[in-house]
């Protein structure tokens, strides 16, 4: 039987699961883009980035493109799993 | 961050936050431009009509309009990688290994039909064979990727299954409809790839 994440549950972190899930499992999106598309402040986003990376769902790797500082995330396959796991326990309750 | 630990969603809000997964899945792609894709395709598919409409009436250098066709697709896919993009893919030792087979697959299938286009002053009959073969050879191959990315890169049934329809249709247009294998081709192809645009615009998420 699925489990719901309690760290995945609350709203924020999983549209950022939800976000970074529409990619590879290898590819990495740009900090400002996933802000952007989910509509938060770079400062909420750091926070909740912060914690999922703690608990081992999400890989962040700052970097430089063009001399310029860049911030990239990740999935990580624990991360994944754990999400597919989430939304396989909201289907199970859509089903009750 | 101290947060209020958020007590099991009921139907109602597990279906509501479900719904929620979907529209950050469907904005991520069209910020990222993955939602180009589907347009993509259909221009595909138009260009797919033109050239072999004109190669079914027209049969002459052909290979010279897919060299450009080719080009300027290499082109477009050029620019836009000059933008800096908001995605970073790790290198992948599969994209070589599979550019190996695809060269190899290429190989063999040129052995088999022996596409001869840089030949001139070939009688009329031949030309027209010869522009056959090319557009059967091109197809083949390029579709060969489709089915190729399909099972490794983006593992998909859509590509798997667009790579064979196409391969099926090249060769049922090749061997039972000969003398108007072109236009077979630009109906039955440019429409197989503008309605699977259409598709993907549509109902991908």
């Amino acid at each position: 039987m699925p489990e719901l994440d309690k760290i995945i549950h609350s709203p924020a972190r999983l549209k950022i699961m939800a976000a970074l899930m529409a990619l590879g499992p290898s590819d990495q999106l740009d900090f400002s883009t996933l802000g952007t598309t989910l509509g938060l402040t770079d400062g909420n986003l750091g926070a909740h980035l912060q914690t999922l990376e703690e608990a081992g769902y999400i890989k962040i790797e700052k970097t430089f493109v063009a001399r310029k500082p860049r911030t990239f995330v990740r999935t990580t396959t624990r991360g994944r799993a754990r999400f597919e796991e989430h939304v396989e326990a909201l289907r199970e309750i859509c089903k009750v | 961050m101290n947060e209020e630990p958020n007590p099991p969603p009921n139907r109602d809000e597990a279906r509501a936050t479900l719904a929620a997964i979907d529209a950050t899945h469907a904005e991520t792609r069209r910020n990222i431009g993955s939602s180009e894709f589907g347009p993509n395709m259909i221009w595909c598919g138009l260009l797919w009509m033109v050239i072999f409409t004109y190669v079914q009436f027209l049969p002459g250098p052909v290979y010279l309009l897919w060299v450009l066709a080719v080009a300027f697709f290499v082109a477009f896919a050029a620019m836009k990688k000059l933008r800096p993009s908001p995605v970073k893919s790790a290198p992948d030792w599969r994209v070589g290994a599979l550019l190996l087979v695809i060269l190899g697959y290429a190989g063999i299938f040129w052995a088999l039909l022996q596409p001869q286009g840089f030949q001139k002053n070939l009688p009329s009959p031949d030309v027209v064979m010869e522009a056959r073969k090319f557009a059967a050879y091109a197809v083949i191959v390029s579709m060969f990727l489709n089915v190729i990315v399909g099972l490794t890169v983006r593992p998909s049934r859509f590509f798997v299954g667009l790579g064979l329809l196409m391969t099926a249709l090249v060769l049922v247009g090749y061997y039972c409809v000969p003398a108007w294998f072109c236009l077979w081709m630009a109906a039955v192809g440019g429409s197989t790839f503008v309605i699977s645009g259409i598709f993907i615009r549509k109902f991908w998420k």
